[in-house]
């Protein structure tokens, strides 16, 4: 916020400005003014734009700032009217643009903003001044405290003219600092070198450089490490039951049954009956053939009849209602040395394949 | 002075709330732009951005839902446990124990009331023409921002580990059995093999990747539980804070461009 003797508010520097721009001197009273107001400064504001169209925003700033810093926070007297918007400025500057003719287009009136302000600037900037770098200079925003603008001085080096109420003229001739010659143009290859992509620069950053090695490492770090999660979401390790297991002799299971009691703990019936002509017992997968929900047996109406959507199976497997597209899966089973029947999940017979006729998918008794 | 005045002259209080309260413009946008949960909004918005029966004001309804689903999901992380052991009676017990009951009711019922919500936000876009170029980047990440919801309340289906829960589940992993090259019992898988090594097994499709085991059981359940509380909450996240700054910098929600 304000300091009422130092530094003034960025509506009261605003509000000097305007007035110096369109008072050529005289300048308002801002409302916050605590000095009564002093003798008018005199029209030669070093940069201060009194006869010209104001720049930029930072020029009146700056030069509002200098002007204030210097002057204990006097107020340039004012004209008395109140503070004008930016296009009373810059219809006042079209006035004097049109009356006074800056040249940079020849003595057309120049009607836009960029005109206005690119011809106020040419006419300032006239002089010359300091080495210009045309390309390197404008491209660097830190450089223009630094490095002339286009035409105009090192904005440093306006500040301190203001400050020394020096001239536009007086500050172009480096009253600051020794003047710098002007450099010859400088020619493109060197320009190219020095501050240009060739090919050479390229493949340098794209190989050479450490940036390079960085990126490459970086790089090749993620893509190795995204293969590896992808194999590490995916467990090694199952906990399950075991795929082979013993279910006692044959003769624990009757003609025409359908042992129920391993469903619950390995997923199979094993059913004793016979199927094309001879009597054999297979194990029948508790899976569904529709989306994979688990069937009941129905001793009563001889089907297995899937909860989910209604599938329905006949005691060989077969389907024969509901949305089932195809047969109950077999699983491997097989009469041990022992006299035992082992059955093994880890192979399946599908009937649509044929594979029923495969011996390793029942037992003949 | 009054005691109002007296903490918000307090050096604690300016410590925290940089600015006084907005009283003019400039104030309003200094606030703004300095604190750190209001800069993501506009200082200020058209007042026909909010008309009502132009927006409906689905995708805010939608926000509005995921937190309270990520607020009430944290809070029921407190009480489950993703076992086979637990995970159905810490449910019941959600509701017959803790206060009041209703914690998992509200998560549930926001979860279906964020998908109406969502379908209803991307009807209303289509339907004013807000997918039309230079918004059709914004379109596909709220498709995006749609599947993902989706596979929020896939995951989070299974959670509670009841019959409804494991066979919907199963139901829907099976479909990831029969992907296109991803699925071992699928069409095309063969062409993933590398010389005579198949890539694609019922050990190692995108069915078992999802369920990581190879029926739905305790490995599913931890899995989507994590995929459901952390991970596509994750990406929910950016992708949401995309969208929104997308449609900040196309103009403006609801705004001609």
């Amino acid at each position: 916020m304000a300091d009422e003797k130092k530094k003034l508010s960025t509506a009261d520097i605003l509000a000097q400005a305007r007035a110096q721009a369109t008072g050529g001197g005289d300048g308002d009273t801002p409302p916050e003014a605590p000095e009564a107001p002093a003798t008018p400064e005199t029209p030669a504001e070093p940069v201060a734009p009194s006869a010209t169209a104001p720049k930029s925003t930072s020029d009146i700033l700056a030069a509002a700032r200098a002007q204030a810093s210097s002057k204990e926070a006097d107020k340039p007297a004012a004209g008395g009217e109140k503070p004008k918007g930016t296009s009373d400025i810059l219809a006042a500057a079209r006035a004097q643009a049109s009356g006074g003719g800056p040249a940079a287009s020849g003595g057309a009136a120049p009607k836009s903003t960029s005109d206005i302000l690119a011809a106020a600037r040419a006419q300032s900037g006239k002089g010359g001044g300091s080495a210009e770098s045309a390309a390197p200079a404008g491209k660097k925003p830190a450089a223009k405290a630094a490095v002339p603008v286009g035409d105009l001085p090192p904005v440093k080096d306006m500040v301190e003219a203001m400050k020394s109420g020096k001239t536009t003229e007086e500050v172009k001739s480096g009253p600051v600092r020794p003047k710098i010659p002007t450099k010859p143009p400088k020619s493109p290859k060197p320009a190219a070198k020095a501050k240009e992509e060739t090919r050479r620069n390229f493949l340098v950053a794209l190989l050479v450089s450490p940036f390079a090695l960085a990126w490459m490492l970086l790089t090749l770090t993620g893509g190795g490490f995204v293969l590896y999660v992808a194999r590490f979401m995916m467990p090694n390790v199952l906990v399950e039951p075991p795929s082979k297991f013993k279910i006692g002799p044959p003769t624990d299971y009757g003609m025409g049954t359908v042992a129920t009691k391993w469903k619950s703990q390995f997923g199979v019936w094993v059913v004793h009956t016979e199927y094309n002509g001879r009597k054999m017992i297979y194990a029948l997968a508790s899976v569904c053939t529709h989306l994979g929900c688990t069937p009941n047996w129905l001793g009563g109406e001889q089907k297995f009849k899937c909860p989910c959507h209604g599938s329905g199976f006949y005691i060989t497997g077969i389907n024969f209602e509901g949305p089932a597209p195809r047969p109950l899966e077999r699983v491997g089973i097989a009469l041990g040395s022992d006299g035992m029947l082992e059955v093994d999940k880890s192979v399946k017979f599908q009937e649509e394949l044929g594979q029923w006729n495969d011996a390793a998918s029942f037992v003949e008794v | 002075m009054s005691i109002g005045e007296y903490i918000r002259e307090s050096q604690i209080w300016k410590s925290i709330f940089r600015h006084p309260a907005p009283y003019d413009r400039r104030n309003r946008i200094v606030v703004m732009l300095t604190n750190f949960f209001l800069h993501l909004h506009p200082v200020s918005i058209k007042q026909q951005g909010i008309a009502l029966s132009y927006t409906w004001c689905m995708g805010g309804i939608t926000f509005f839902l995921f937190l309270v689903e990520t607020i009430t999901g944290v809070l029921l992380m407190f009480y489950y446990r993703p076992t086979l052991e637990w995970a159905f009676r810490d449910i019941l017990s959600l509701r017959d124990v803790q206060t009041l009951g209703i914690m998992r009711e509200i998560h549930r019922w926001g979860a279906h009331a964020m998908v109406i919500t969502v379908w209803l936000h991307m009807y209303r876009v289509f339907l004013t023409g807000s997918y039309k170029p230079p918004r059709e980047f914004n379109w596909v990440v709220g498709v995006i921002l749609l599947v993902l919801t989706l596979l929020l309340s896939f995951t989070g289906y299974l959670l509670p580990w009841d019959q409804l829960a494991i066979w919907a589940i199963t139901v829907g992993s099976n479909m990831a059995k029969a992907t296109p090259f991803l699925g071992a019992e699928g069409p095309g898988y063969q062409l993933l093999n590398v010389g005579n090594y198949p890539l694609i097994t019922p050990i190692s499709d995108a069915r078992f990747l999802l369920l990581g085991a190879r029926n739905v059981g305790e490995e599913t359940l931890n899995r989507f539980y994590i995929l459901h509380c952390v991970a596509i909450p994750l990406v929910v996240a950016t992708l949401i804070a995309i969208h929104f700054w997308r449609v900040r910098k196309d103009g403006g929600i609801s705004q001609p461009l």
